[in-house]
């Protein structure tokens, strides 16, 4: 963390604070984006107040496209915007003199919300706003929450400035509905990851998306193409892949006893299609749920590595390793799709597409790891004599592996229990994986019946 | 013959938008210098609040903590000077002095001075500021947001920290300019 950075982070700490309590990582991130969706569709009353999320750091916000304009409606909550001097009577804003701050406000937060359609930015055409209490529930749906954005306040509404929030319409002209629009959000970006923005768009002829935006991140897409959600999704597969030292490790422990490229064929080959089912599955929401579901996949990512580092040392039977690594394969895929249902609500519509890019990204970057770690491998074959290499290893890798597994189970373990029908739909991987097998090895035992081996000796 | 038909379809790309944005000019208006004047108010007030307000607090109490805030006041004063150099250097354009760093456990007047002496580089910084600029967008540590966004930053630090001093001194006795 850089100086300023920290200078950064350490104002308004006690926001920060809140919202580091309350948080709870991606997983509860996408049941947030899972709740919206459901809001708009009717099946929820209120969305956000629904969940533990801190609403003290998150921007509730619309996107409608129109087919000559785009209105962006957003609440933010008054404690981000400690910098607008609106005037106060008590506890409370004094509603009817606070007309010139909001105006200093559209000013500034026209340049806080950018709305670019194409790659160019817009300006809005027309602008309103107002303070309005928390408890207000005008923004479960579009249409109240611009009615109550664009009609003034009443001065005898009671405002309390620690439960109120800045209610904001722009509206941007646009010259197609079918461009591709891009918000950003810069309000309070001096918190980090703490400031989110929930927007829910509505384009014109497809079904509302929900998505969560991180304030002072870069322009997001709300309607990328085909080919922009697949390269976003390609280098944050490759990115997830580089940086999961986890994953990295089991790769590790998987070719440390090959001599050969060739014989890590199968291996590799089960380990990617395993993890690609379940990081399909996952995406499909067949995943278990539950709190307990996360850490009992990074328990198990470590269990994996600490198996694999063993096996090295006691003597690994390489000829049947492609079937635990394909076990072990299924684990690694859900911890794939921890980053992925995360990053799925900036897919578009395109879901299939981002799916597939990521696992082609997650295969991209194991392949560029391959390529350095096996040749460094051969290198060290050279210099250390093979067996006390791979022990030697071995060993390291499962000290670390142990170290992870103890901690992540601490974190398990805090955990309530899974229910029955979660355990049940967490066997049905391994069972299916089996089932897979089972059926290939018949049709191979009934192929070598049926078919005279020609390799006959002689 | 055919650079000028590349020329006319290319320029016909963007043809679209800069007619919608030109039929309806825009509503934010910059020709008021609304955002800059409101920096310099607010720098003048907040300046003289919180200035008096490390005045007020005894110097055996520039060591006193409240959590959860976990920072002493000598802290909190340092704190409100380097904010200020790093912000008011972005917003003004103008490089911030390089400075020795100081200890929180610094004399009560030096921290002070410190502190005076970034409110002066700020008056100094805006002296020149006008809207024409706000909506540049500047990378301040990791954060990137546009200048208007950075003064509603500042502009929200003064308010936030000069909340804590009132904590502070309340929580030992004394009673702020504004809370009197």
């Amino acid at each position: 963390m850089t100086g300023s950075s920290k200078l950064l982070a350490g104002c308004r700490s006690k926001v920060v604070r809140q919202s580091r309590r309350d948080w709870g990582g991606p997983f509860r991130a996408v049941a947030v984006v899972l709740a919206l969706a459901a809001g708009q569709l009717g099946l929820g009353s209120s969305p956000v107040a629904a969940h533990t999320l801190p609403t003290n750091t998150v921007m509730n916000a619309f996107v409608k496209i129109e087919p000559r304009q785009a209105d962006l409606v957003i609440r933010i909550p008054a404690v981000l915007l400690p910098g607008l001097p609106f005037p106060r009577q008590g506890s409370e804003y004094d509603l009817a003199a606070s007309e010139p701050v909001i105006e200093l406000a559209l000013q500034v937060l026209a340049d806080g919300f950018v709305f670019l359609e194409d790659g160019v930015r817009l300006t809005p055409v027309k602008a309103s706003a107002r303070l309005s209490p928390s408890v207000d529930r005008s923004f479960e749906n579009y249409e109240s929450a611009v009615v109550h954005a664009d009609e003034p306040a009443d001065p005898a509404t009671h405002v309390s400035y620690e439960q109120s929030a800045l209610d904001v319409h722009f509206t941007y002209l646009i010259s197609s509905p079918g461009s591709v629009f891009k918000i950003q959000s810069q309000v309070a970006a001096d918190l980090g990851n703490s400031t989110k923005l929930l927007v829910r768009y509505v384009p014109l002829a497809e079904s509302s998306r929900a998505m969560i935006i991180t304030s002072g991140s870069e322009p997001v897409s709300l309607n990328p193409t085909w080919y922009e959600a697949a390269g976003s999704f390609v280098e944050l597969g490759i990115r997830h892949i580089l940086s999961g030292i986890d994953h990295l490790l089991f790769l590790f422990c998987l070719v440390i006893p090959f001599r050969r490229a060739r014989g890590l064929f199968s291996v590799i080959t089960a380990f990617t299609l395993a993890h690609s089912v379940t990081l399909f599955a996952s995406a499909f929401r067949a995943a278990p749920k539950g709190a307990w579901f996360p850490p009992f996949v990074e328990t198990a990512i470590a269990a994996s590595i600490l198996y694999m580092a063993l096996e090295n040392v006691f003597g690994a039977n390489l000829r049947r390793r492609w079937l635990i690594t394909g076990m072990f394969g299924l684990v690694h895929g859900f911890g794939f799709a921890d980053v992925l249902t995360e990053q799925l609500q900036f897919a578009g519509s395109y879901l299939l597409v981002s799916l597939f890019s990521f696992n082609v990204g997650i295969e991209l970057g194991q392949m560029l790891v391959l390529l350095l770690m096996l040749p460094a491998l051969a290198l060290c074959r050279r210099l250390v004599p093979e067996r006390m290499l791979v022990i030697t290893l071995s060993a390291i890798a499962a000290c670390i592996a142990s170290r992870w597994m103890w901690e992540r189970y601490q974190v398990l373990r805090r955990q309530q229990w899974p229910s029955l029908e979660d355990l049940f739909r967490l066997a049905r991987w391994p069972a299916l994986l089996l089932l897979v097998v089972g059926i290939a090895s018949l049709i191979v035992k009934w192929l070598r019946r049926k078919v005279p081996t020609s390799s006959a000796p002689g | 013959m055919k650079s000028l038909g590349l020329i006319l379809v290319l320029a016909g790309l963007w043809w679209p938008p800069v007619l919608a944005q030109g039929n309806h000019p825009p509503v934010v208006s910059r020709g008021n210098n609304r955002v800059s004047t409101f920096l310099r108010k607010t720098l003048a007030q907040r300046s003289k609040d919180i200035t008096d307000a490390a005045a007020q607090m005894p110097a055996d109490k520039y060591g006193f903590k409240a959590p959860p805030d976990d920072i002493t006041f000598g802290y909190l004063t340092l704190h409100v000077a380097d904010g200020n150099y790093l912000f008011c250097s972005f917003i003004g354009g103008v490089a911030a002095p390089q400075l020795p760093k100081l200890s929180e456990s610094e004399p009560k007047q030096k921290l002070i001075d410190r502190m005076k002496a970034s409110f002066n580089f700020c008056s100094t910084a805006f002296a020149n500021l006008d809207d024409s600029r706000m909506s540049e967008v500047l990378t301040i540590g990791e954060a990137k947001m546009s200048r208007s966004m950075a003064v509603l930053t500042l502009a929200g630090s003064w308010a936030t920290h000069y909340d804590l001093q009132q904590k502070y001194l309340q929580l030992n006795g004394y009673a702020t300019p504004t809370a009197k």
